[in-house]
């Protein structure tokens, strides 16, 4: 029995790093030194996964997440010699602009849907999406030639979940814990094409409500960015 | 082994709901507790709505169902926002950051400005009494309830070899039902509140009643059988409680024989709204629920024309045996008042012409262009006109 329990225990704490998963647009160039990207503050969702698997929101941790990844972002864009220009996506909500950043927000969905997991037949080898010509106002208004959003969503596994796995699993029976998911994109403000995606579960050292957790994260999301 | 699981069930069962205190005026959640969190959500919801296109935006409708608000919580009147939104079913929802949705369909269907204050008390009861928290909490713990009956039972079952998976169910849905059951008795509770709410701000004790009384005759006017059953079946696993039951919840409260109420300013308020509300109402489809609507809008005597004219459209939409002359006969009713729409008159040429009545058929048609010359269907009643004419010679 304590055979069991300690391998359990061990391979929940083992648990793999982050992954990542990118999709590519054909015939991209990379955004040439000096280019203004606009940075859309990330959208996060936190939620505390209580012991009976209940996911509950938790506002400090998703405002927490928010600010680090926001730091981390505008950091690597720095190294990068990348200038940009952050917006608060909650004020800029109203008019063409506000439209075309929930336009994104269907887009990425689709993207997450239809290109990762089972994916449909008819996009299998292929990725072409857009936001259409009309992202030309986001890059007037902004003064930019391309967008970055972040979206995040997940749960942490609370002390009584990690316990009632630990329990559980002695019997045979697997307690899923948190996971938590991010996606990132790249578009280009000039065609409104989604040049660069990337979907990542976040690895037990990178956690996000942590700034150095964010700052990895970040840096793994961007490893093969064509920033 | 049967015993244990039973009394689990039961236990779980059990779990009433807990009366907390109502909230404080301008009370904001501590940022780490689960309220924030359900605020959070609530905020986004709120923010999606705002974007959304639903939101009905005409000042003085929104002044009105403002004014009702903050005479049944005028304690609550600086911290909620109240939005009206063009949704054809009665109904209206508060959320735990103050966002109160109150739909269209309720509007058009609340008899009197008394029966308004009735729902708005009752949304701002479960505002009052932190109600999402409380269920919140009630989930919770009963979930954590039944995760423990169900794995203790599964253990014995493995345990003794035998096959207790029936009873794991039994488990599940005792929990199920007693979230059901909280949420029933949360519901009771805020017809109780926007009873006493809605009484103290001086509105009728009988408006919760007379609402009720309504709905459930519109339920039973519904075209659809199993519509129709909800109003009568009583089930542990519904959300509210039976109509009925709130009822006679709502008539032990209200003294005998008492009646009051407020100058009804509810009329007024929706009247501008009424064509495009029974619209919507009509895309449901229900042609027996939208007649209920239609009758109960006509008890005072009010717009009249507006009223026929659109009976005339849900027997010309529903396309049964002697629709047509039905229509024909509501549309006929409604061109003698004046505030009947112009469109009446091209109806009622319409089913005239169908019925093959063509000199009031071209009357009416005629009437219609004059009315409104500069309408876009011109082109298809002149059509219509000159085809009788030649049908007629």
């Amino acid at each position: 029995m304590f055979v069991r329990i300690f391998l359990a225990a061990a391979l929940l704490l083992t648990a793999a790093c982050t992954t990542t998963n990118t999709r590519t647009a054909a015939l991209v160039t990379t955004p040439p030194a000096g280019s203004r990207v606009l940075l859309v503050e990330p959208d996060i969702k936190l939620n505390l996964l209580t012991t009976v698997g209940l996911p509950e929101p938790r506002a400090d941790w998703s405002d927490q997440a928010r600010g680090n990844l926001n730091a981390a972002l505008q950091a690597a864009l720095t190294e990068r010699q990348l200038s940009f220009r952050p917006i608060d996506p909650q004020e800029a909500m109203g008019g063409r602009e506000g439209q075309l950043l929930r336009l994104h927000q269907a887009v990425g969905t689709t993207i997450l849907t239809t290109n990762f997991g089972e994916v449909l037949p008819t996009r299998a080898g292929q990725f072409n999406y857009t936001l259409g010509q009309g992202a030309q106002v986001l890059g007037q208004t902004y003064e930019a030639g391309y967008a970055l959003f972040l979206h995040g969503s997940g749960s942490y596994a609370s002390g009584g979940r990690v316990a009632a796995a630990i329990g559980l699993a002695a019997l045979g029976v697997s307690v899923p814990l948190g996971s938590q998911q991010v996606f990132v994109s790249l578009v280009d403000l000039n065609t409104g094409q989604v040049i660069w995606f990337n979907y990542a579960i976040a690895g037990p050292h990178a956690d996000m409500r942590d700034p150095n957790g964010a700052r990895i994260l970040i840096d793994e999301l961007l490893a093969d960015a064509p920033l | 082994m049967r015993r244990l699981a039973l009394t689990a069930a039961l236990a779980v069962l059990a779990a009433g709901p807990v009366l907390a205190q109502s909230r404080p005026p301008g009370q904001r959640p501590d940022p780490t507790s689960v309220e924030a969190g359900l605020w959070r959500e609530s905020d986004e919801m709120e923010r999606g709505l705002r974007n959304g296109g639903l939101v009905v935006e005409d000042e003085a409708l929104n002044a009105y169902v403002r004014d009702v608000a903050c005479r049944v919580a005028p304690e609550y009147c600086e911290e909620v926002r109240v939005y009206v939104t063009s949704q054809p079913a009665l109904n209206a929802s508060v959320a735990p950051n103050g966002m109160i949705d109150v739909w269209s369909g309720l509007l058009l269907r609340a008899g009197s400005e008394d029966e308004l204050a009735f729902v708005l008390g009752h949304e701002l009861g479960h505002y009052a009494e932190n109600h999402t928290v409380e269920r919140w909490t009630n989930i919770k713990i009963t979930m954590g309830v039944t995760m423990v009956v169900a794995v203790g039972v599964g253990v014995a079952g493995a345990y003794y070899g035998v096959d207790t998976s029936g009873f794991v169910d039994i488990a599940y849905y005792g929990g199920l039902a007693a979230i059901f059951s909280f949420s029933r008795a949360q519901e009771s509770q805020a017809d109780e509140m926007g009873y006493l709410r809605a009484v103290a701000a001086g509105y009728d004790p009988n408006a919760g009643v007379n609402l009720w009384t309504y709905v459930i005759s519109e339920t039973a006017a519904s075209d659809l059988p199993s519509v129709r059953r909800q109003g009568s079946w009583g089930s542990a696993f519904r959300s509210h409680p039976l109509n009925v039951d709130r009822i006679q919840a709502l008539r032990a409260l209200a003294p005998e024989g008492e009646t009051g109420g407020a100058e009804d300013r509810h009329r007024a308020a929706v009247r501008p709204f009424l064509g495009r509300w029974l619209r919507e109402d009509l895309r449901r489809r229900d042609f027996g629920q939208t007649l209920a609507v239609i009758n109960r809008l006509q008890v005072g005597g009010d717009d009249y024309g507006v009223l026929e004219f659109y009976r005339g459209e849900v027997h010309r939409l529903r396309r049964q045996d002697g629709d047509v002359r039905q229509a024909r006969d509501a549309y006929a009713r409604a061109v003698d008042y004046p505030d009947a729409p112009a469109d009446a008159w091209r109806e009622l040429g319409e089913m005239n012409r169908r019925l093959g009545e063509h000199d009031a058929a071209l009357t009416a048609f005629q009437t219609y262009l004059d009315r409104a010359p500069e309408a876009e269907d011109r082109w298809l009643v002149e059509d219509a006109i000159s085809s009788l004419q030649g049908a007629s010679t």
